[in-house]
């Protein structure tokens, strides 16, 4: 009775183990024939399948240093070193966490839930200096910590902090070069980077290259005037509550840019850190403003140079011009009778310099600006650079009105390099030189100097030389001395810009600028200022002092003699030249 | 007892197996000294192709966990054979379990059964409250990642089962008596497992505990149901509740058991090594698919590098030596002195055929990708020890046959202990068992 249903179980236990042998041989079987179906996989699935055992890894070449032109480091490569953690490699936790954070100054408790989390990997400290980075390898020696990951990141570093950023730009974390000299010579920068294949096979490493290093830069850039003109740059701005501004020192006869600065700017070294990205481009050689009166220089030598006026021309202003459907006023809404060439200028009169240009018509007057390089790039090496806009007669925005009002520099956008170039060539005798931040470049021993390119002749010399005498008739007699330099004779035009939305001009923010060469009758030295919405109504009491005070400091700097001293040294025969000359 | 070695061999303390009752109950039945002769006589007593079979296993672990991990033990520790020292250092330990639970009389374990299912859902309960959860997206381990309760319970799950279903008898084929309680007890051990969550170790203990189920005469009808809602439930958690990985390698295997090249990557390198392997391999140690390209190649993916370093013939010798290991396993099992001994080495069998056929099948694209180690050959302390540990067991149950089977002792003594084992077994083991109705009977009995 009760061994029956035993025995009934004992067979059923002995027929079923049969089964579950004979299921547990078939599926063996089963896996093993996949396993064979696997040989005979179609080419195409198996190239599909394939995977490349080899990588390419490029690996960079270390990338040129740039200097100013005094041989001063501006952009330097440093190493820095990145800290992470393998948690799944970590034994002591606790002991783990403790180390690191004590090096790396973290908070203990982070680290350790860093060190705890279920990822393979984690990052403790993206980037920290090579100090710490050895104290790091230390520890990871001493303590045998093989979940400790160290890597060694080249990293640029500008060792004069934000000096001369907008004209550096930045190298990103991919190693690329962005904005100014570091985007714009990118490729000669970080030399010739070697494709290494890399195989994940350690039997089938190949063999490494070395890969070249990048060529060297010297810029033009004055190391101690960029200073200056930053530092006056930031106290014109504190001083007067503008929103921006830029200011560029320029040799008129060489194209050489000395300084270049703008406001607000960055620091390279932690470009990541600005509010704005914005900020990272270079608004002197990129922002667009309607450059106002000081337009009036380009006008009044165009109309020189073609011939339709004569410095002895006049006109009898009446305050009013209509042109094209709209009426031009002066900025004092007032008539100012018999008026000369030198006159428009010196009293900045809007109703003088649309008298010229409507005189010259427009294939003239367009045709002059465009060789002032008014709206074309002007080719400096940096990257960036805009273009401005000017509206020529075919284009669709173009009116009749626009002749009248791009006399004195409304309704055509220009930017602060452009400005600059046209005025150089008043200062160089007519012959417009095409602005240059490089002095040379050094790649592989070989040293390549950068050449002066003359960017045209828009006006003769004589022209120049007429126009110049107007600017220090403007700065003597139309600025009451707010720019004038003791000592020196300085040639010089304000501009007081309207600021144009979409609706009309603004009534309660100007741009105001100015431009000023030295010494008038050997000019050494041309500086652009522009401040944006300063507070003031006129650019001739807001910039042209600012101008006068960099001015002051700028003839030491560059060791600019004052008038009597050169004309003393000259009639003895001696040749003196500033740091700037040649 | 006679106490005098030089007289009578089996029936020394060492060897002999005791009623189970003779031994005090306090006190764990211990190695008596050992001298020379009684230690030959043990290697003597344990069944030679499992033996041979798992030492052969091992030694393919050992060769592939370093063919698998020296580059990665050069990079981590500058020491291609750190790694590898590790892994015969788990092995060492492995075999001291496996040598203590080939000498204990598996007929102990009937009676702590309980305890050690306590013992394994407190450590499964800890690991979900204090596991360090170090891989993946789980809480698999304890101390550091160096034990992991997830193996442990499928041990613990064979071992209460073969007790449990080995007192139900009849019993088995009723539903609140048999099926209920079984599906409560898997259920609540398989769902602890998941919420670390290891779907792979979930799912052996339910195929483990259902093959068991069968063999203890389960009825067809109950187990057929039972599938199908494990199935239903197992599908609903996987696409619902899951972790996000399981309904990827789901959905990845999917669209890969259709196409090769759209399945899982981890699968496509797997069959890319198989591919590369051919019949013959490219060697061993030359493999190429264990650098950067199979994940886990020392563990999960160890059968991918053997297919390609040893071709189809090692892996097939892998699979073959699997295979003669289930059908002794089984033989054992068939041969057991009682139906707890039937089922535990039956269930053992299951068990590490199950873990093998599961990792195979992984790799072969036939089952969705999860993270199951190949017994005796995978890196891994853990796993490595518990399945040690199981083929222990299972040749201490062939082991007790043989000692009773010896020609020298009179048939009336071995009954009379076979006897008294019961009858201990059966007052001193409080909860396991229902109601027996048969007083003694060795169900291999039958077979003889």
């Amino acid at each position: 009775m009760a061994v029956q249903p035993t025995l009934n179980q004992q067979e059923m236990f002995n027929r079923r183990l049969s089964l579950v042998v004979i299921g547990m041989v078939v599926v063996s079987g089963l896996l093993l024939l996949r396993m064979i179906s696997f040989q005979q996989l179609a080419p195409e699935v198996l190239n599909e399948l394939s995977p490349d055992y080899n990588r390419t890894v490029r690996l960079a070449a270390a990338r040129g240093i740039i200097y100013d032109r005094t041989g001063q480091r501006l952009a330097v490569n440093t190493l820095e070193y990145q800290i992470g953690v393998s948690p799944i490699l970590v034994s002591d936790r606790q002991r783990t966490a403790t180390q690191l954070a004590s090096i790396l100054n973290l908070d203990e408790l982070k680290v350790y839930e860093a060190i705890s989390s279920d990822q393979s990997w984690v990052l403790l400290a993206p980037r920290v200096n090579a100090e710490i980075g050895q104290q790091i390898e230390q520890m990871k020696l001493d303590l045998e910590l093989p979940s400790v990951t160290i890597e060694k990141i080249p990293r640029r570093s500008y060792p004069q902090g934000t000096l001369a950023a907008q004209i550096l730009g930045f190298v990103g974390g991919d190693l690329e070069g962005y904005y100014g000299i570091e985007g714009y010579y990118q490729d000669q920068l970080a030399g010739l980077s070697v494709n290494s294949v890399v195989s994940s096979i350690p039997f089938e490493q190949t063999d490494t290259q070395e890969a070249g290093r990048g060529g060297d830069i010297y810029l033009t850039i004055d190391r101690d005037v960029q200073y200056l003109v930053e530092s006056e740059l930031a106290l014109s701005v504190a001083e007067t509550g503008a929103k921006g501004g830029s200011i560029i020192v320029m040799n008129p006869r060489t194209g050489d840019i000395l300084a270049m600065a703008s406001w607000p700017s960055f620091d390279p070294n932690a470009y990541l850190s600005v509010e704005n990205q914005g900020d990272w481009s270079n608004p002197a050689i990129s922002g667009q403003y309607e450059p106002g009166s000081v337009f009036k220089l380009l006008t009044v030598a165009a109309a020189l140079d073609k011939g339709t006026i004569t410095p002895d021309w006049t006109y009898n202003d009446q305050g009013r011009l209509p042109v094209g459907g709209i009426v031009v006023e002066n900025w004092d809404r007032a008539a100012h009778g018999l008026v000369d060439t030198a006159g428009v200028l010196v009293q900045s009169l809007n109703v003088g310099a649309a008298t010229i240009s409507m005189a010259m018509g427009p294939n003239d007057f367009y045709n002059e600006l465009s060789q002032f390089g008014i709206g074309r790039l002007t080719g400096i090496n940096l990257e960036g650079e805009s273009a401005g806009t000017l509206y020529t007669p075919g284009d669709p925005n173009w009116s009749e009105s626009n002749l009248g009002t791009n006399s004195f520099g409304q309704g055509v956008a220009v930017t602060p390099l452009q400005m600059i170039t046209a005025v150089a060539a008043i200062a160089n005798d007519g012959l417009m030189m095409q602005p240059n931040v490089v002095q040379k470049i050094s790649i592989n021993g070989q040293e390549i100097l950068s050449q002066r390119v003359p960017l045209g002749r828009p006006i003769s010399a004589q022209v120049a030389r007429q126009v110049r005498d107007m600017m220090v008739a403007v700065v003597r007699d139309g600025l009451d001395d707010a720019a004038q330099l003791p000592g020196y004779t300085v040639a010089g035009k304000t501009g007081t810009a309207e600021i144009p939305t979409p609706v009309g001009y603004r009534s309660d923010a100007w741009i105001m600028s100015f431009i000023g060469f030295l010494p008038a009758d050997d000019p050494q030295v041309i500086v652009f200022i522009k401040l944006d919405e300063p507070r003031g109504r006129w650019a001739s009491q807001v910039v042209a002092p600012l101008f006068r005070r960099l001015a002051e400091r700028l003839v030491i700097l560059l060791e600019i003699p004052p008038d009597d001293v050169r004309r003393a040294l000259e009639s003895q025969g001696g040749i003196v030249k500033g740091a700037v000359g040649g | 007892m006679a106490d005098v070695p030089q007289f009578v061999d089996h029936e020394t303390t060492l060897d002999t197996p005791r009623p189970v009752r003779s031994t005090p109950r306090a006190t764990p039945r211990v190695m008596p000294v050992e001298t020379a002769e009684p230690r030959r006589r043990f290697l003597a007593t344990l069944d030679t192709p499992v033996l041979a079979v798992t030492g052969l296993l091992l030694a393919i672990g050992l060769m592939m966990v370093y063919s698998t991990t020296f580059d990665w033990s050069y990079q981590v520790y500058g020491d291609p054979a750190t790694i590898f020292m590790r892994h015969l250092r788990n092995v060492g330990v492995a075999v001291v379990f496996f040598v203590l639970l080939a000498l204990i009389d598996y007929r102990v374990w009937r009676r702590v059964a309980v305890l050690l299912l306590l013992l394994t859902i407190g450590a499964l309960v800890a690991v979900l409250l204090f596991g360090d959860d170090t891989l993946l997206d789980a809480r698999r381990a304890l101390v550091n990642g160096s034990l992991q309760p997830g193996e442990l319970a499928e041990l613990t799950i064979v071992i209460y089962l073969a007790a449990w279903l080995g007192s139900r008898r009849t019993q088995v084929r009723s539903i609140a008596y048999g099926l209920i309680p079984f599906a409560v007890l898997v259920g609540l051990l398989a769902g602890l497992v998941l919420l670390q969550p290891d779907i792979s170790t979930a799912a052996t203990i339910v195929a483990v505990a259902g093959i068991m189920f069968f063999l203890a005469g389960g009825d067809l009808a109950q187990l057929g149901v039972a599938a199908v809602i494990v199935g239903v439930v197992g599908l609903l958690y996987i696409t619902q509740s899951g972790p996000d990985y399981a309904q990827g390698r789901l959905s990845s295997y999917l669209s890969g058991a259709a196409d090769l090249t759209q399945a899982d990557d981890h699968i496509q390198q797997a069959i890319k090594a198989f591919s590369n392997g051919g019949w013959t391999g490219v060697g061993l140690g030359q493999g190429r698919q264990k650098f950067e390209r199979l994940p886990a190649p020392h563990t999960d993916s160890i059968f991918a590098v053997i297919g390609e370093e040893l071709g189809i013939l090692g892996a097939s010798l892998v699979v073959l030596l699997y295979t003669v290991l289930v059908v002794r396993g089984l033989q054992i099992a068939r041969r057991a002195p009682d139906s707890f001994g039937s089922l535990l080495a039956a269930g053992l069998t299951i068990w590490i055929a199950v873990k093998a056929l599961l990792n195979i099948a992984v790799m072969t694209a036939i089952v969705p990708p999860t993270g199951a180690s190949l017994p005796f050959i995978s890196f891994g302390g853990s796993s490595l020890v518990v399945v040690m540990a199981g083929v222990g067991l299972m040749l201490s149950v062939a082991r007790v046959r043989l000692l009773q089977n010896t020609p020298r002792r009179p048939v009336t003594e071995r009954s009379q202990t076979v006897a008294n084992s019961d009858l201990g077994g059966r007052h001193r083991r409080p909860r396991v068992s229902g109601a027996r109705r048969r007083r003694s009977v060795n169900p291999a009995g039958s077979e003889r």
